[in-house]
C-alpha cells in the first residue's frame, strides 16, 4: 500500500506538484496500478526462475551502448531557438533571490 | 494493389503529377480533417515543394523509387527539422527539432512528400488519442468511436484516405491497435530494425517506429525503404534486411500457424468469428494450424506497466521547460520550483500517473521488488516465445479483443478495466515483429483485425503470410472519405 507521504515524495522526485484535491485520486489510481504490477512476483515464482535467472540475463542486442565520442554540436543559435527566455547566447532563468 | 502502388503507376505513366496528387490530398485534408482530427500540423508549402522536386526526378526517370512523389503523414512524435513536433503535449508546443528522424530522412531520400504531422496520445501514452492536447481523433467508420492509439492520427489519416501512408510508433501496440480498429494495415517490425533516432522516447527498450498503410504490398515497400542499421542509433541491428516486397509471392502451403491459447481467449464473439474465419482461409490455402500455449505471456501486461513506466519516468525527466517547451508565466521561488510548475501545468494526468508509477518502481527498496523482477519475467517471456517458434512459423491472434469502443469506453488498469492491449503488448516485450490486417467487418460495420506474429527478424515471413491472406480473402473495408485515387 502506498501512503500519502510516499506519494508526495514521489511527486517531489518527479518534479510535479499535486493539489490537495488531486492526492486522493492519484493515490487510488496508483494503488490499482501497483496491485496490478504485483502480479510480476507471482509470475517469476510460477515459472521457477533460478537465482541466476533472477539476476536477469538482459538481451544484449537491446541494451547496447555506443562509443562515447566528441562530436560537433549544433550551432548555439539553433539550440537557443526553442527556448522561451534567452539572453546573450544563454538560456535565461529569471532571478528570484 | 495498394494505394502507393496505384499512385506510383499513375506517376510512372505520366497520368498524374506528384504536385496534382499533393494538391488533391491537401484539398481532402482541408475538407475532411475537421471531422476526423487526424492532422495536428499541416505542411502545405513543404509538401508542394517536395512534390515539385519529386516531379523533376520522375521526369528525369533517374532514382524514381516507388515512394517518390507519394504524399504521406508522420506521427507527431517523429522529429522533423524545423517543423513543430509536439508529441501532442503542451510541454512541447512550439518545439521545432534541430534534426530529422532517421526514418523520415530515409523517406525524404526516396522522394517522400510530407502532408503534415498527425495526432497521438500525449507522449504516446494511451490507446485512444484522448490524452492528446489537440483533442481526440475520430474513427472514420464511426466518429463516435475511438480510432485507437496512440498512433490514432496515423490510422485515421490512412483509413480516411487523407494520405498515401503514415509512420507511427509502437511501444505496446500503438500502431497495430489503431490500425486494427480503423481497418488498415499496421506493422511493428523487430526491435532494432528501424532506427529510433529522432523518435521522441517514451520507453526506449520497447519503442519502435511502425508503418500504417492500406495494403501489405505498400507496407513492405515502406519497410524496405526505412529499415536497416543506423550508426546514430546503437540499438539498431546489423542484421541483414531482406527485400520483403519481393518476398511476398511465396507459397504458405505446408507452413505452420500457431494459435496462442492465452491471446486467443480474450477476444469477444464478434471478433472471434472473423478470426476463426481467417484460420479457415489459411487452412484452405494449405497452411497447417497448430495450437500452442505460452502461459508466460499472461504476465506481459504487468511487465509492460513496470518497464514502460520506469523508462518513461527517466526519459521524460528531461522536460524542464528551460531549453525548450512550455515555460510558466507564474512567479517562482527557485529553478526547482519553476521546473515543477512547468511540468505540472503542461503535462496531462495520464503522463503524470505513469511518471509517478515509474518513479515508484525505480525508487529505493522497490527496484528489486518490481523493476528487477519485471526484467526477469521479460526474459522468461522472450525464451518462451523462442521455444514456441520451434513449433510454428508464425502465430495468429486477434489484434484487439473488441471492435473500436465508443469514446469513454476504453479500458485502462487505473480505471480497473482490463486493457485492450493484451494481444499486442507481448510482442513488444519479446521485441518481435507483428502485423495487423483487416479480416472483415463486425455486424455493426466496424473493422476487425487479425495479427500475425513472427520470430525475431522474420518480417519477410509474416508479411508473406499476411499478403497470402489479403489475396485470398480479398477483404476491403469500404472507405469513401478523403481523396480516392
Amino acid at each position: 500500500m502506498i501512503t500519502k507521504e510516499e506519494l508526495e515524495n514521489l511527486a517531489l522526485l518527479s518534479n510535479i506538484y499535486m493539489s490537495e484535491e488531486e492526492v486522493p485520486r492519484f493515490l487510488e489510481e496508483l494503488q490499482k496500478m501497483i496491485k496490478f504490477a504485483d502480479q510480476v512476483t507471482q509470475g517469476v515464482e510460477r515459472f521457477s526462475a533460478s537465482e541466476d535467472e533472477q539476476a536477469s540475463e538482459l538481451d544484449n542486442s537491446i541494451f547496447v551502448s555506443r562509443e562515447d565520442e566528441v562530436r560537433e554540436s549544433a550551432p548555439s543559435e539553433a539550440v537557443l531557438g526553442n527556448a522561451k527566455n534567452v539572453e546573450s547566447d544563454c538560456f535565461l532563468v529569471r532571478k528570484r533571490v | 494493389m495498394g494505394r502507393i502502388e496505384r499512385m506510383h503507376n499513375l506517376l510512372q505513366k505520366g497520368e498524374v503529377s506528384s504536385r496534382e496528387l499533393t494538391e488533391s490530398y491537401l484539398q481532402a485534408i482541408d475538407r475532411d480533417n475537421p471531422r476526423f482530427n487526424a492532422y495536428v500540423t499541416i505542411t502545405p508549402d513543404l509538401a508542394l515543394d517536395q512534390a515539385n522536386k519529386a516531379d523533376e526526378i520522375i521526369a528525369r526517370k533517374e532514382g524514381f523509387s516507388p515512394l517518390c512523389g507519394i504524399p504521406m503523414s508522420l506521427k507527431d512524435n517523429i522529429s522533423t527539422k524545423g517543423i513543430e513536433t509536439t508529441c501532442c503535449s503542451q510541454m512541447l508546443k512550439g518545439y521545432k527539432p534541430l534534426y530529422d528522424a532517421t526514418a523520415w530522412q530515409r523517406l525524404q531520400s526516396k522522394g517522400a512528400v510530407l502532408l503534415g504531422k498527425v495526432n497521438l496520445d500525449e507522449f504516446a501514452m494511451g490507446s485512444s488519442t484522448r490524452t492528446s492536447c489537440f483533442k481526440e481523433s475520430k474513427n472514420p467508420f464511426d466518429t463516435d468511436r475511438t480510432p485507437g492509439g496512440s498512433s490514432g492520427g496515423s490510422a485515421t489519416s490512412v483509413a480516411a484516405n487523407l494520405c498515401g501512408y503514415s509512420l507511427g510508433s509502437d511501444t505496446g501496440g500503438s500502431v497495430r491497435q489503431p490500425a486494427s480498429l480503423c481497418g488498415v494495415v499496421g506493422f511493428k517490425p523487430t526491435y532494432g530494425t528501424i532506427s529510433r533516432r529522432g523518435l521522441i522516447a517514451f520507453a526506449s527498450s520497447l519503442d519502435q517506429v511502425g508503418i500504417v498503410t492500406d495494403s501489405i504490398e505498400d507496407c513492405a515497400l515502406v519497410y524496405d525503404a526505412i529499415a536497416g542499421f543506423d550508426p546514430l542509433d546503437p540499438t539498431t541491428s546489423r542484421h541483414y534486411v531482406p527485400d520483403t516486397y519481393r518476398g511476398l509471392e511465396r507459397s504458405i502451403k505446408g507452413r505452420k500457424i500457431g494459435i496462442v491459447k492465452e491471446i486467443f481467449e480474450y477476444a469477444t464473439d464478434e471478433v472471434l468469428i472473423l478470426v476463426k474465419e481467417a484460420v479457415r482461409v489459411y487452412k484452405e490455402m494449405g497452411a497447417e494450424i497448430v495450437e500452442i500455449s505460452i502461459p508466460e505471456i499472461d504476465y506481459s501486461l504487468p511487465v509492460y506497466y513496470i518497464l514502460a513506466c520506469a523508462e518513461a519516468s527517466s526519459n521524460l525527466a528531461r522536460y524542464d521547460g528551460i531549453r525548450y517547451g512550455y515555460c510558466t508565466d507564474k512567479p517562482y521561488d527557485s529553478i526547482k520550483d519553476m521546473v515543477r510548475k512547468n511540468r505540472t501545468e503542461a503535462m496531462g494526468n495520464e503522463v503524470k500517473r505513469r511518471i509517478l508509477l515509474g518513479t515508484y518502481v525505480l525508487s529505493k527498496g522497490y527496484g528489486e521488488e518490481y523493476y528487477k523482477k519485471a526484467q526477469t519475467m521479460r526474459d522468461l517471456i522472450c525464451r518462451a516465445f523462442s521455444e514456441a517458434f520451434s513449433k510454428c512459423d508464425v502465430m495468429l491472434s486477434s489484434t484487439t479483443p473488441t471492435v473500436a469502443p465508443k469514446f469513454g469506453g476504453e479500458m485502462s488498469v487505473a480505471e480497473d478495466k482490463y486493457p485492450a492491449d493484451i494481444c499486442t503488448v507481448p510482442v513488444n516485450i519479446g521485441g518481435l515483429p507483428a502485423v495487423t490486417l483487416c479480416a472483415g467487418q463486425s455486424p455493426s460495420g466496424l473493422p476487425v483485425g487479425i495479427q500475425l506474429i513472427g520470430n525475431r527478424f522474420c518480417e519477410r515471413d509474416i508479411l508473406n503470410f499476411a499478403f497470402a491472406y489479403q489475396q485470398q480473402a480479398k477483404i476491403i473495408c469500404a472507405t469513401d472519405w478523403g481523396f480516392e485515387i
